[in-house]
């Protein structure tokens, strides 16, 4: 028992102290507790699990701005450190177009893309809408009558709907949509029939779902995922795949010796068991990625997502 | 498992020797850090989340539980005793309670705040344990035109903090308003007032005005009419304990309090601060010592300081129910659960049964255990205010440097501090009053977003702000509360004048 | 006589001003909830500026402003400038010191001019406390793991 409080005492004494061989410097660009915390300090837990980098790492967090300031941050701190990561994602592309931020994801090194979170569309129990079908003809009969829940403006469940306004002919600049500050906001609003129809991710809808308060009629992902009975959007004919992935950047400038170290650690700890365990825990999808395929899938994100946030009417 | 049998089980872990080193291990950590200005429990417990890597859940929960009451307790003392309230759910407890310590009387604030934090604790556990089902339905009743009446009816507690001139208190409305408008509009991601600074894209931090108008702008009104003799009052003049008359004027305050904390602390959009602008001023309007409200009032402080502990308790209800996390500080437990790969909502009580009712017991538990270590310590926090003053407002100053400092790292915010703090000096000087800025900060944004998303599902039309029962009654309390004492006041003057007539 | 302090009507007015003419340069109105980003910024800023003017009014007309009561505010004793010179000092240092000096040097800066504030010019001892103090609180918040920069950033520690 005293063993136990000492060991207790004894990690949080060391969370802001990890100072031993070189550990390393870590941008988590949103707030403890959320989902950029999570992607820069979970890795490193499982890596520490598995022995692949014991040397521990010294976290920040810099939330604000949808992780624009912690970028900014980074990048003006860690020029050339090789020992410097980030944790970043989907919502940060599109938030430096929104914010018009003047550092980019040009200016650090992609590593890896981890993990993903399917977004999905849901309506009330007790709506008329049964599928994806049902929810365009109501657009296209009255646009503003259909009100749209999500998450913040221009974030990634506000890009699912405005491209799925766009493959079906309709504009996305008219789209009646409603931004909530939290999940739990959006899924009561729903369930209590406030709203129409709602976006968000599996991992906030699918509890609420199983319990019968909401209906997911589809996801945003290629094919149907396990655990839902809806069909993708491109199997309903609407060709829309979005995800809501997060991954790691490398500091600006980061020497090509330092780029293959923490590719060759990412690599290791994504095949070791500590990984695999920390995805079934936190109910991530694997995602992995690594390298210049990361990169080049960024580059696609970047000009897709800039595409329909400008037809959309939120960047000019 | 019925509620009675869960909770029986429950105690007898709650009641584990172990545990209960947890609870007190956590209530007192949450008190410690609740005193300190800017440092809520939200962040207490995001600091603490890596231990869940060292112990087991249920130890983990019943500590968090003990933390999170204790944080929404502590913050109450330096409210009272500095007029420094660290978080904004402590606010209101500062108006009355700070008066209430200068008058010698800081004990009795206290006790009062412990034993209502206690009684609306408890209340509020036993709603948990009880009716969570059918209080978790109210997320889902609330639309958000019920909301935005909600916020309407508490920004009517403006008029009981006005001061003595109306225009000052407007201006200083105005001034929280405009404050709250800065950042990016959440409906369409534009930039308001930002003047193209990045720290000030989220907005201004609340924290950071209620430290610097309270805390710097004291320090700095103090320091410049400190005469230097001994302080003219002893601060333990009124005793260390409540009076018979104090309990008389403290339980109906706990009671309502607890009424409007619970079930608003349960809303996705509710939290702690409506609850107390709300219960201050129904204290104000219902007490039977008005003149005593603006110079410390007993009333002033119980009310309050239970609605935002209810309020508290409330938040856990659709956290453990639904595995709805409707405050920062919820989804941070949330992100303990899920350390241990425990989803919250129904199966939770299924799946879990001992943790859910090991930590519903804690909460009894903990809640006891903050009573019985505050009132004690009730006459030994008010000895803070034996300390010399130069250190004790230095220290006062630190404290609200970790605050600020620590948890932005932006020296924006250091800046906001040095003008606000000059702000709050000024509004001493030329009496304005100091809440009406904060009301304005902290209901102004939410009030707006309800009120633009009522609009836009309605697509634009007005009527949609009483198309629901509960909108409309909200509305329509809301109306009385401004007309009826007008024309009461109409009335009155109009019969001195008829009497005056007649006898002139 | 009484005090005319017209500056807080002309600050008033002023800040209404500019949330004004932020206001202008954002869209009023919204394809659906009519009201737009810019409504509220407008109107909170008209009624700034009112509410200066009414300010500006009733100060013309000798409204008089009596100071709030706080502890350990004695009412016979003139304003001491210098007092609160030092004690506005304390709270600007943090602006310049902070990220470059770091949190420790600066909070015992502070703890010194908050000091001299109240009266109390023993520097040296007033220092040595504030340092103790300053790092104590910096060493305890660290382990709890508050982001409070380096000990001595000029130092790289």
């Amino acid at each position: 028992m005293i063993r136990k409080i000492l060991a207790a005492g004894v990690a949080v004494a060391f969370t802001g102290f990890a100072a031993f061989a070189e550990p390393a410097v870590v941008m988590a660009p949103g707030g403890a507790g959320g989902g950029y915390d999570a992607t820069a300090r979970m890795p490193f837990d499982a890596m520490s699990a598995d022995g692949i980098f014991t040397d521990g790492a010294t976290f920040t967090n810099k939330g604000g701005a949808g992780g624009t300031i912690g970028l900014a941050e980074f990048v003006g701190a860690n020029k050339g450190n090789d020992n410097a990561v980030m944790s970043m994602g989907v919502i940060m592309v599109g938030g430096i177009l929104l914010n018009a931020s003047p550092v980019t994801l040009s200016d650090v090194t992609p590593l890896v893309r981890l993990t993903n979170d399917t977004g999905v569309i849901a309506v009330a129990t007790d709506s008329p809408i049964q599928t994806v079908d049902d929810l365009v003809k109501m657009m296209k009969e009255n646009i503003g009558g259909v009100s749209i829940g999500g998450g913040s403006a221009g974030g990634v469940d506000h890009i699912v709907m405005a491209l799925l306004a766009k493959e079906s002919g309709l504009d996305p600049k008219a789209l009646n949509y409603i931004p909530y500050d939290s999940g739990a906001e959006v899924v009561t609003a729903l369930g209590g029939g406030a709203i129409t129809v709602a976006v968000s991710g599996v991992s906030e809808f699918k509890p609420m779902a199983d319990a019968g308060r909401i209906r997911i009629i589809a996801v945003t992902s290629e094919a149907k995922v396990d655990g839902i009975e809806a069909p993708s959007l491109k199997e309903s004919g609407i060709n829309v795949v979005v995800g809501n992935w997060r991954g790691i950047m490398g500091a600006p400038e980061m020497s090509a010796e330092g780029k293959a170290m923490w590719l060759d650690r990412f690599t290791k700890m994504h095949e070791g068991p500590a990984w695999k365990d920390i995805l079934a825990k936190q109910g991530w999808e694997d995602a992995f990625l690594a390298g210049d395929d990361f990169a080049a899938f960024l580059e696609t994100e970047k000009t897709r997502i800039g595409e329909i946030l400008k037809e959309a009417g939120l960047v000019q | 498992m019925d509620p009675i049998t869960g909770l029986m089980h429950g105690f007898s872990i709650a009641l584990q020797p172990q545990n209960l080193m947890w609870a007190f291990l956590g209530t007192f950590m949450g008190t410690a850090i609740g005193v300190l200005p800017g440092i809520g429990p939200a962040l207490t417990i995001a600091l603490l989340l890596p231990v869940t890597v060292y112990i087991e859940p249920t130890a983990a929960f019943i500590m968090f539980a003990g933390i999170f009451y204790g944080a929404m307790y502590g913050g109450s003392t330096t409210s009272i005793l500095l007029n420094t309230p660290g978080e904004s759910g402590a606010m209101m407890t500062a108006l009355e309670g700070n008066r209430m310590a200068r008058n010698g009387r800081g004990a009795a604030a206290l006790c009062t705040a412990a034993i209502g934090s206690f009684v609306a604790g408890t209340i509020g556990t036993l709603g948990l344990t009880f009716l969570a089902p059918p209080i978790a339905e109210l997320a889902f009743i609330f639309k958000p035109q019920d909301y935005f009446a909600l916020m309407l009816l508490a920004f009517l507690s403006v008029s009981v903090v006005m001061g003595t001139s109306k225009v000052r208190g407007f201006v200083s409305l105005f001034i929280g308003l405009s404050l709250g408008l800065v950042g990016i509009d959440k409906a369409t991601g534009q930039q308001r007032l930002t003047f193209g600074v990045p720290d000030l894209m989220d907005g201004v931090e609340m924290t950071v005005v209620l430290v610097s108008l309270f805390a710097i702008g004291e320090t700095l009104y103090v320091a410049s009419r400190y005469g230097m003799q001994k302080p003219n009052l002893n601060p333990l003049a009124g005793g260390i304990w409540m009076t018979k008359e104090d309990w008389k004027r403290s339980w109906k305050p706990w009671l309502r309090g607890t009424f409007f904390g619970f079930p608003i602390g349960a809303l996705p959009a509710g939290g702690a601060e409506i609850p107390t602008f709300l219960s201050y001023t129904v204290e104000r309007k219902l007490t039977k010592h008005p003149e005593e409200f603006g110079h410390g009032a007993i009333e002033g402080v119980a009310g309050p300081e239970a609605a935002n502990n209810a309020s508290a308790a409330g938040v856990l209800v659709p956290l453990l129910t639904l595995g709805l996390p409707t405050s920062a500080t919820a989804a941070i437990m949330l992100a303990a659960f899920q350390n241990y790969g425990l989803q919250p909502g129904p199966l939770l009580f299924i799946n879990s049964g001992d943790l859910v009712w090991g930590l519903i017991a804690s909460l009894y538990v903990g809640n006891l255990m903050l009573l019985i270590l505050n009132l004690p310590l009730a006459g030994l926090w008010v000895r803070l205010l034996f300390i010399p003053r130069p250190y004790l407002y230095a220290g006062i100053l630190i404290f609200s440097l970790v605050g600020i400092w620590g948890v932005s790292n932006s020296w924006v915010d250091l800046a906001m501090m040095f003008v606000v703090g000059l702000m709050g000096y000024a509004m001493r000087v030329y009496d304005f009053p100091i809440a009406p800025v904060l009301i304005g900060l902290i209901l102004g944004p939410m009030a707006e977003v309800q009120m633009r998303r009522a609009l836009a599902i309605g697509q634009g039309d007005p009527m949609v702000f009483v198309s629901t029962p509960l909108s409309a009654l909200l509305i329509a309390i809301a109306f009385f509360v401004i007309t009826v004492p007008a024309v009461l006041h109409w009335r009155r003057t109009r019969k001195i004048a008829q009497s005056e007539d007649i006898s002139g | 006589m009484t005090e005319r302090p017209y500056w807080i009507a002309a600050g008033t007015v002023g800040w209404g001003a500019i949330v004004l003419l932020k206001a202008a340069e954002l869209p009023q109105f919204d394809q659906y909830a009519y009201i737009g980003p810019g409504f509220l910024p407008s109107a909170v800023g008209a009624g700034l500026v009112l509410l200066g003017l009414m300010l500006a009014v009733q100060i013309r007309q000798g409204v008089p402003f009596e100071e709030q009561e706080a502890e350990d505010v004695s009412e016979t004793h003139a304003v001491s400038y210098k007092a609160l010179g030092f004690a506005a000092a304390a709270c600007a240092l943090p602006m310049l010191t902070m990220p470059k000096l770091g949190f420790v040097i600066t909070c015992t800066g502070c703890f010194v001019l908050v000091a001299a504030a109240f009266k109390s010019e023993r520097w040296l001892l007033n220092a040595a406390i504030g340092l103790a103090f300053s790092a104590t609180s910096w060493w305890l918040f660290r382990k709890l793991g508050v982001q409070l920069g380096g000990f001595l950033p000029l130092l790289g520690v």
